[in-house]
């Protein structure tokens, strides 16, 4: 509840700044230089519209992040009721249903237009992958979902891929014994040092736990990057990945914890900006 | 729809609205700017350029203040959307920890 006081306090505090601005005389130099030629002064039309511009892209980044996350909270909640059977149809069949019926059109829409997009057979969609790893099943799971811009859902590529197979071994690195070894400390990278100590930070709470729930793991590690990492901290990682090649691999993080590998990559899938969590028994 | 997307989106709902003030009291304020400017400018003989462009230039640093003012209310605006976020993912993980002990007992 306080959050929520606070959060409308704050826009009082702009009222109240408001006011100042009309009773405080105009402050500075006294301006005794050769003025500026009155028609470079910006207008006060200009302002607004610097005004409009800030508040739409707070509103349009706002949006996609919570619209993402809803997204992910419905993808587990299907995750959760369908893992025991297996049917990976119906698991994505009730992931498109959940996102259509739950974020609705109108939001749908709004994220479509702000997401990058890809033309496919005449209309434009934005895509969005979900990922689900299943510990006690060899294959692992991707679908990914579609938005049009008039809000209409659909599944495309429902992908299962045997952990084993070759083309997850062929970014694979050879995996650390024990992630503590990696050097913090020599890192001149604030994003990746960042990164890196966020990986670490949830690796050593699940050590000391006695019971070790790999999903669970994984989505906390994917929640702290996301939490932790803003789009221009993954933009910036993902260009890094690109810089560095393929070979060289050095945005890339792998390690083993409790008897499992995992490889965690920045990268863009269907031009979105995320953080990839691969985990292989 | 279930009552944690139901608070997502109300997070989105919330931000917007205080957004849509913020620009409204920021647009009356420039609009005031304006008008004071105006006002002051019809004081000053047509010829004296040099008064008109020394106005012109408070109205510009009074309207420049404003939208730094403006700038700093949508970012803690955004900050404390951020913090509603974060205070939802964190409920929605006790909930998952809170079914698997039920689970287990």
């Amino acid at each position: 509840m306080k959050i929520f006081q606070n959060f409308y306090n704050n826009h009082v505090t702009f009222g109240e700044r408001r006011l100042a601005f009309l009773e405080k005389p105009a402050s500075g130099k006294e301006n005794n230089e050769v003025p500026q030629n009155p028609s470079e002064i910006p207008k006060p039309e200009q302002y607004q519209e610097k005004g409009k511009e800030v508040i739409d892209k707070t509103k349009e980044t706002t949006e996609k992040s919570v619209l993402g996350k809803a997204m992910d909270r419905i993808a587990l909640n299907v995750y959760e009721k369908n893992k025991q059977t297996g049917n990976y149809d119906k698991l994505a069949a009730d992931l498109r249903n959940g996102i259509a019926e739950e974020i609705g059109k109108e939001r749908l829409q709004k994220f479509a237009a702000s997401a990058p997009r890809a033309n496919i057979d005449g209309k434009e969609w934005a895509g969005r992958v979900f990922n689900f790893p299943n510990d006690s099943d060899p294959n692992q799971f991707l679908v990914a979902v579609y938005i049009s811009l008039d809000g209409e859902v659909k599944t495309g590529d429902t992908i299962v891929t045997n952990k084993n197979q070759e083309n997850f071994q062929r970014t694979w690195k050879t995996p650390q014994d024990n992630f503590d070894k990696v050097n913090l400390d020599g890192e001149m990278d604030g994003v990746w040092h960042k990164a890196k100590t966020k990986v670490h930070e949830v690796i050593t709470k699940y050590k000391k736990q006695e019971g070790f729930d790999p999903m669970k793991f994984q989505n906390d590690l994917l929640q702290t990057l996301e939490k932790n990492l803003s789009s221009s901290d993954l933009h910036y990682l993902e260009n890094s990945q690109m810089k560095n090649g393929d070979q060289s691999d050095n945005r890339k993080l792998d390690f083993t914890l409790k008897g499992r590998q995992y490889n965690i990559s920045f990268d863009n899938v269907f031009g979105a900006k995320g953080v990839r969590i691969k985990s292989f028994p | 729809m279930t009552n944690s997307i139901a608070a997502y989106l109300k997070i989105i709902d919330t931000q917007r609205d205080t957004l849509d003030r913020l620009q409204g009291v920021f647009n009356q304020h420039c609009n005031e700017i304006k008008a004071n400017t105006v006002l002051k400018l019809q004081k000053i003989a047509p010829d004296d350029k040099e008064k008109q462009a020394k106005t012109l230039n408070e109205q510009n640093q009074l309207l420049a203040e404003a939208f730094n003012a403006l700038k700093i209310d949508v970012k803690k605006c955004q900050e404390n959307s951020r913090k509603m976020l974060e205070s939802l993912e964190s409920e929605q993980d006790q909930v998952i920890v809170d079914d698997l002990i039920h689970q287990l007992i």
